[in-house]
């Protein structure tokens, strides 16, 4: 049983195929050269000893997809596909500048990024990786950068843009597959902006000539290599050059958000330890994890863990901790719950959903049920069968009307949510899973339990 | 102080760069032709920072020597 990834289609290089559950790239006789040169010269081995690369395996040629192959490789297992809309300011600032790194090493090596697609980074333990092993070929001294529009579109306009306009505009990502047009970009940032002279140059003047007409279209460019070394290193100070952050009082508001005292937090931890036992599960997804206090305990504990939030604030804080303290599996990132990632691209196969990346082993799903029933209006079972696709089993918290909480969500709410009881959440969830354990929580009104799927 | 200068010289290159136009681009001849420009710029600024780096250097070594002498 053997078939193509559809995320790999668009190069005549290679393809990922999936052969007896087991994933390998194809490299096709097309490729031949640069792929030589790529192992030879020694780039690759670097790159993968810089952790900018995922590493692969050479297979024997009977696993081969097709007779264009020359050669099959087995690369590294990604555990967590995420996509550039899925994550934070800094996540995309780091995955711009390893692309650059990348650029940088290979140029030193004779060879030359043929793509800068945010799609081909992922954060593989915690860090930004390229996942293509096809992306290189070799430089012809005098081209300029083919992917230099590409790099522009998919990393320095979303982060100009998140940095000087508003955070959620990484979102436009999620319409515009191969990155914000630069029309779009320039017409949306500030005036203010454009003092930034890169910004003006990468965006503004860079929509204006791809619109602009030429005397002689088929006249030929060069670009010397100490000129394209200076584009790149022009490129790593635009990026850097952008900031986004929160202020120290605003930083405050997360710490204090949740409403529990000491007591019954180190008590709610504790459930989850136990229950996180009796699973043993090795993918944890927390949806609604916010600045990741509880997803941590999974990842502590071994579990790799994806951390789930609708606020790239609190994501961006996450992201930021993680990666001060080296966290090797846990992941955070932005996903609206009730509108999560779906299929995209063509045939509606390029990207995968949510849905599509699972199932978890686990699903936390903490101070969550509450808010999209009262703030989203999203009835029990509905949340219930949605959890039982995502995952096989789930840690879910149960916050009761007397909750002061709840108490003052209901108070700004026009309805009263009679249905809104302890049985009807429970039985809403026995349609989709066995309850195993019940606990009350400590110092507090909330139950939190473990349920496995039926 | 260089990202001044790479302002200016960008500005003016801008300026003398042709925007005649006979036949539409496709959208990557718009890319080249504009990373040529910032490179070039760049190449200038770095140019100019060397080159005024040894100045200064050549002068701080005229005055050293100096200062040497009159001890």
């Amino acid at each position: 049983m053997q078939k193509k990834i559809s995320s790999s289609f668009r190069d005549p290089s290679g393809f990922l195929f999936l052969k007896n559950k087991i994933l390998y790239r194809q490299i096709n006789f097309f490729y031949k050269q640069h792929y030589d040169y790529f192992i030879n010269s020694g780039l690759f081995k670097l790159l993968v000893e810089k952790k900018l690369l995922i590493s692969h395996q050479e297979n024997t040629l009977e696993k081969r997809f097709s007779d264009e192959a020359y050669k099959i490789i087995q690369p590294e297992l990604i555990r967590f596909i995420s996509y550039p809309y899925e994550w934070c300011f800094s996540q995309l600032k780091d995955a711009a500048l390893a692309t650059l790194k990348i650029q940088k090493y290979a140029l030193e090596h004779g060879m030359v990024l043929k793509d800068a697609s945010a799609y081909n980074i992922q954060f593989v333990k915690g860090k930004p990786a390229l996942i293509d092993t096809l992306s290189f070929e070799i430089y012809k001294e005098g081209e300029p950068w083919i992917a230099y529009r590409q790099f522009c579109q998919h990393f320095l306009a979303p982060l100009a843009l998140m940095s000087y306009c508003d955070l959620r505009l990484a979102q436009l990502l999620r319409i515009y597959i191969d990155g914000i047009p630069l029309d779009l970009a320039s017409s949306l940032l500030p005036f203010s902006s454009f003092l930034n002279p890169s910004i003006y140059a990468h965006i503004r003047l860079h929509a204006r000539a791809q619109n602009r007409t030429a005397t002689n279209a088929n006249r030929s460019f060069f670009l010397s290599k100490k000129g394209l070394f200076a584009l790149i290193d022009n490129l790593e100070h635009s990026v850097l050059s952008l900031k986004w952050k929160l202020k120290a009082t605003e930083w405050g508001n997360y710490y204090n958000q949740t409403n529990y005292s000491i007591e019954a937090i180190a008590d709610k931890k504790e459930a989850i330890r136990t229950f996180l036992k009796n699973i043993n599960p090795k993918k944890v997804w927390d949806i609604g994890g916010n600045t990741g206090l509880f997803s941590r305990i999974a990842s502590t504990w071994g579990a790799e863990t994806v951390c789930f939030d609708v606020d790239p604030a609190a994501i961006e804080k996450n992201y930021l901790e993680a990666k001060a303290s080296q966290e090797e599996n846990f992941l955070p990132l932005v996903l609206d719950l009730t509108n999560p990632s779906p299929a995209m691209g063509w045939a509606n196969r390029e990207r995968s959903s949510l849905q599509e990346r699972g199932p978890a082993d686990m699903i936390f799903a903490l101070a969550l049920v509450h808010h999209l029933v009262i703030t989203f209006n999203i009835p029990f079972s509905d949340i219930a069968e949605f959890l039982s696709n995502i995952g096989k089993s789930l840690i879910v918290e149960f916050v009761p009307k007397e909750d002061s909480q709840l108490q003052r969500m209901l108070a700004s709410s026009i309805k009263s949510f009679p249905g809104y009881t302890k049985e009807n959440f429970e039985n809403a969830f026995k349609k989709y899973f066995l309850i195993e354990k019940e606990k009350q929580i400590k110092d507090s009104k909330r139950i939190i339990y473990l349920m496995r799927k039926q | 102080m260089l990202k001044y200068i790479m302002f200016f010289i960008f500005i003016a290159l801008v300026l003398v760069f042709p925007s005649s136009a006979h036949a539409y681009l496709d959208p990557g001849t718009g890319s080249f032709v504009v990373q040529i420009i910032i490179a070039g710029v760049a190449v200038v600024a770095l140019n100019i920072k060397i080159f005024w780096q040894k100045i200064k250097k050549l002068f701080l070594h005229f005055f050293k020597h100096n200062d040497e002498k009159q001890e």
